[in-house]
């Protein structure tokens, strides 16, 4: 197969290499907002709208839909969050919180096209971040 | 404020440091490919053998804009692709740099970083980045495998309507298949128990396939590559991870790539045979330049 620049998933590739990756310069004469380039944070959150990320990273595949099933059928009270999931390991859309006003329109963008992903409670959104690990254990002991 | 945006370090002909020395407002060379904003972009030459390729700006840039963030990205992709045509591989620098000065300080800056900057330059000549995401598609999408057996215990007959991995997961392992005659046979109530420890075992094989297709495709590549990253390793992979989208199936291994650009056709070759051996999909993107091994510049 031959490597591709041209599609939404090599745009994404695009995004990530110029945001996060790239000669890091920690010099006193680069102009800098406390120390995070102003435009990382929204200019990713506004290319995943872009791209409809966030539209597709709402479901991480079986598992979490596996979860979601076992946890309507236990009933509400069986399980509560896992204490030991990780906030930190966050969606785009988690992401929120930690940016500034000025994104509050991106914001609302991506809850327009990815409802579930602000109506989901915390822990279920993050519990499916970490599928793996925060659903063994969260099931609780078998027996 | 004067200032200069850089996208990238390259490598220029130590013979011509000289010629750029206290020249203010001296313009080294100009590229071909325009910058952000259409500025027209120039490189600047500094001694050490180290050039930057700059616009001139005035401020950080930042929109709210999609479009206009869409723009910038590509403009700066672009001309850090018109600079590795005309000098080789460059030391790709973050977007959004901004020096704060005018050439001089650019040149400054160059001539203190030169010593780090070099040898990186002589190290990644030749080679580009890829990324390499692997899917594992098990029954040709990778959804509800599984999921569908716990919906209706008891009416499961035989293999019936099984995922092939779960089918085959049955028959060779011992456990799995003793839940599932378990779960057969047991009331309802303790139906559900049982199913969720099926489920369970089933996640725990579906995760040793997982590993045992990653390792795999590591071995693929590893001979056409110089060094293999795991791009989830790094902190924030997880942001644009989750475009991973549900119907691709389940991750495998999203793995950043630093090869020689001669070697590109057979680290495709390579990742051809992963794709006929397994039932996986594979997305390859690049080149670019190489971001993610570039070394941070004090």
């Amino acid at each position: 197969m031959e490597p591709t620049r041209d599609d939404d998933d090599a745009l994404v590739d695009l995004v990530d290499v110029l945001l996060r990756e790239g000669v890091l310069v920690q010099a006193d004469v680069v102009v800098s907002v406390a120390e995070v380039p102003l435009v990382g944070i929204s200019l990713r959150a506004a290319v995943a709208g872009m791209t409809e990320m966030t539209d597709r990273g709402l479901l991480d595949g079986w598992d979490r839909d596996l979860r979601r099933r076992a946890r309507a059928r236990a009933g509400a009270g069986d399980r509560g969050p896992g204490p030991d999931l990780d906030p930190g390991q966050g969606t785009i859309g988690s992401e929120s919180p930690r940016r500034d006003g000025g994104d509050a329109d991106h914001a609302d963008e991506g809850s327009t096209i990815a409802p579930p992903s602000r109506a989901r409670s915390p822990d279920d959104r993050e519990g499916n971040r970490t599928a793996d690990g925060g659903g063994g254990r969260a099931d609780g002991p078998d027996s | 404020v004067t200032a200069r945006y850089v996208y990238c370090l390259v490598r220029v002909d130590a013979d011509a440091d000289g010629a750029g020395e206290s020249g203010t407002g001296r313009t080294d060379a100009t590229l071909d490919a325009v910058g952000l904003d259409d500025a027209p972009t120039r490189l600047i030459r500094a001694e050490g053998g180290v050039g930057a390729v700059v616009h001139d700006c005035a401020s950080l840039y930042d929109t709210d804009d999609e479009a206009q963030l869409r723009l910038w990205l590509l403009a700066h992709q672009r001309v850090v692709d018109a600079a590795t045509a005309t000098f080789g591989t460059p030391l790709p620098v973050r977007f959004d740099t901004v020096i704060q000065g005018d050439d001089e300080a650019v040149r400054t800056w160059l001539a203190d970083v030169a010593d780090e900057a070099r040898p990186a330059l002589d190290r990644l000549a030749g080679t580009r980045e890829y990324r390499v995401t692997a899917h594992w598609t098990p029954d040709g999408g990778g959804e509800g495998n599984g999921a569908g057996d716990g919906d209706s215990p008891t009416s499961q007959d035989g293999d019936d309507g099984l995922g092939a991995f779960e089918a085959r997961a049955r028959q060779r392992d011992d456990r799995l298949a003793e839940l599932a005659a378990e779960r057969e046979a047991a009331d309802t109530g303790r139906a559900f128990l049982v199913s969720k420890q099926y489920d369970r075992r089933l996640r725990e094989l579906e995760r040793e396939r997982l590993s045992e297709l990653a390792a795999d495709l590591r071995e693929h590549v590893a001979p056409a590559t110089r060094e293999v990253r795991d791009a989830d390793a790094e902190a924030g992979g997880a942001d644009l991870a989750a475009a991973d989208g549900d119907d691709a199936g389940e991750l495998i291994a999203r793995l950043t790539v630093l090869a020689d650009e001669a070697d590109e056709d057979e680290l495709g070759a390579r990742l051809d045979e992963f794709v006929e051996a397994n039932d996986v999909t594979v997305r390859f993107t690049g080149p670019w330049a190489p971001y993610s091994f570039a070394p941070e510049l004090s």
